[in-house]
This record gives structure tokens, C-alpha cells and sequence, in this order.
């Protein structure tokens, strides 16, 4: 029995049964052996002189390109282009997208100035172990001084996240928040600690230490019971 | 199956092109023949492992089994149903141990 043709695989070309017995359909040309042992022949005899020649793409400095030329059968002269991994320098000079390369300088350049500035806040800031006194070479404005938790003036340039913005106090961090005024009309409000509706206590709502009550009901002119927020004056 | 597609979608352009009746046929294959690697295979000497995957689109079956079938030299299939044109699991560490065997 053939063991793979009852096997329900997927099969795109031909039964695999097939497949195995398969030797292809595409004409062997007559002169075919003369063809190669000819060409590889000439191959053998035909210098290659390989040329290669540095491209500079888009400033990659994680690749190299090269202009790859030599020679082949018959003399013909073969052009190619061959990547190698490396760590060229851009030049300083344009390359193929001028805009890219401009990204790619100001995404490195942003890279450096945040390097070197860590690095500055790190030699100014005491090292974990070390005296934490201003009097330290370089010690910076905002260093752990005498007013920050042990922890954090023993912890040193660690306490600080390179990640984050040094803090900076504000106005309202040193004095808190501005008061704000009262709104002319607003509803709740406090007197002597206890809620009240400014609503009410303009419409004449009487003031008991348990709930605020409403006025008695008014009757209008026109024998309806109005809102205790428009009293009607007699 | 379509093989006139991906990796065989110039042949399918030239003849919409430039032989649509398909007259020259023969002739076209038969030049195509000189670089066909099924006709290559018998010059292999060396002891070979090669894997075939069922479902690869790219390299059809087929095109995988002409060549195999025509290598004369010591051969081993490894036969990949579900697999296409990709990465092949286990077939890394099948090498290893092939080549590993050829140094001995």
C-alpha cells in the first residue's frame, strides 16, 4: 500500500504519490552538457575583476552598500549591488533623502543632549556613600539637601529618574492653590460649618439646626402657587 | 493550483506579450531548459539533504520533485506537508546533524 495516499493532507500540485515518481516535463535542450561544460570553461578562464565602490544611503550607519562589478561569461560586465553589515559613518554630506537624513540627525542629536545631560547631573549629584552637603564640587540647585528624606539623600543621583524632568517648585507648589472668590450665585455654601442652599436662603427659606425649610406657599394674583424662589412681595 | 503566479509571473507576462497564441512554445522552453536546475541535478556528486515543502507557492511541489528525482548521488527528502515558502521548524538542527554526519 502506498503509505501517503491516504493521508487527507492538502496537496496544491499533484498527489504526493505523484510527486515521487515525477521528473518534470520541460524539454532538455541537445546541446545542454556542451552549453555548460563551454560556459563554465570560459568561466574559469575569465578574469573577474571585481570592483567595489562605498555608496552612502540615507546615512545608514549600520550597513554598507556597495557598487558591485565584475565580469562574466562572455565578457560581460555585471553590475550589483552588495550590502554589508559595518558601522560606517554618515557623511557629512547629503544623501539620497536629504529630509530623512535631516530626521535622523535630529533624532541622534536629541539622543546625545539627553546623554550628556544626564551625565552632567550625574557627576553634580553626590554619589550613594558620599557626604550630602552643598558644599560638594558641582552640587546642583535642586540636589537632596538636609530638607529631603534620608532615603533619598543617601540614594544620591539614583533617586533621580533620568526618564523624568527635575522637579521644579512653583508658585503654587510653595503657597498652594490661589483662593478663588465665591461665586455670586452660587447654590451650596457653608455657614458656621453647616451646608446651606444660598438658593433658598435667598428665596427666605427659615434656617432650623436639623433641615432647611421651605417658606409656606404664596398664592399669586392669580390664584397659583408659585415657586418659593420668586416670593410674591405684598 | 495556479503556478503562474508569484514566482512564475513573467512567464505568464512574455507569453501575453509577445506570444499569446502560445506558438513558440517550445522553442521558449526549450531555451528556458538550459537553466532549468532539474536538468543540473545530475551533475551533483555530493551526498544531499534537501527538504520539500507540500503548499509552497513559490517553488511549487512539482519543480521540488523534478530536481530531486533526477539527483543520482546519495539523497534524503524531509517532506514538510503544511509548509510553504518559510522558515522550516527542526530542519536547522537536521542540517547540523547532516553535516555533522559528512564530517565523520
Amino acid at each position: 500500500m502506498e503509505p501517503n495516499i491516504l493521508i487527507p493532507m492538502p496537496i496544491l500540485d499533484k498527489p504526493l504519490h505523484e510527486l515521487q515518481e515525477y521528473r518534470g516535463i520541460n524539454p532538455r535542450p541537445d546541446d545542454f552538457d556542451t552549453f555548460w561544460d563551454k560556459s563554465l570553461k570560459d568561466l574559469d578562464n575569465t578574469k573577474p575583476n571585481v570592483e567595489m565602490t562605498p555608496v552612502n544611503v540615507l546615512g545608514n550607519t549600520n550597513a554598507e552598500l556597495f557598487d558591485l562589478y565584475f565580469t562574466g561569461v562572455g565578457g560581460a560586465r555585471v553590475y550589483a549591488k552588495s550590502p554589508a553589515q559595518g558601522r560606517k559613518k554618515a557623511g557629512p554630506g547629503g544623501g539620497a533623502i536629504p529630509w530623512l537624513q535631516r530626521q535622523q540627525r535630529r533624532l541622534v542629536g536629541q539622543i546625545e543632549l539627553r546623554q550628556r545631560r544626564l551625565r552632567r547631573r550625574r557627576a553634580r549629584l553626590p554619589r550613594p556613600g558620599r557626604p550630602q552637603r552643598r558644599q560638594l564640587a558641582g552640587h546642583g540647585k535642586y540636589s537632596p539637601g538636609p530638607h529631603h528624606s534620608r532615603a533619598r539623600r543617601s540614594a544620591g543621583a539614583d533617586a533621580f529618574s533620568p526618564n523624568l524632568p527635575r522637579y521644579r517648585a512653583t508658585r503654587a507648589h510653595r503657597h498652594g492653590p490661589a483662593r478663588s472668590r465665591p461665586h455670586p450665585r452660587r447654590r451650596h455654601g457653608r455657614i458656621a460649618g453647616r451646608r446651606v442652599d444660598h438658593r433658598l436662603r435667598r428665596a427666605g427659606a427659615a434656617h432650623s439646626p436639623g433641615r432647611f425649610r421651605l417658606p409656606p406657599p404664596t398664592t399669586s394674583a392669580c390664584g397659583k402657587w408659585t415657586s418659593p424662589r420668586m416670593p410674591t412681595r405684598t | 493550483m495556479d503556478l503562474a503566479k508569484d514566482a512564475y509571473q513573467d512567464l505568464k507576462n512574455y507569453f501575453r506579450r509577445s506570444d499569446p497564441l502560445h506558438e513558440r512554445v517550445e522553442e521558449i522552453f526549450t531555451k528556458l531548459g538550459y537553466i532549468d536546475i532539474q536538468h543540473l541535478a545530475q551533475r551533483i556528486k555530493a551526498e544531499v539533504l534537501m527538504a520539500i515543502t507540500l503548499m509552497d507557492n513559490i517553488c511549487p511541489p512539482s519543480t521540488q520533485f523534478a530536481t530531486y528525482n533526477k539527483i543520482t548521488s546519495k539523497k534524503e527528502a524531509l517532506i514538510y506537508r503544511d509548509f510553504g515558502h518559510e522558515n522550516l521548524p527542526l530542519f536547522s538542527d537536521r542540517i547540523f546533524r547532516f553535516m555533522m554526519g559528512l564530517k565523520d
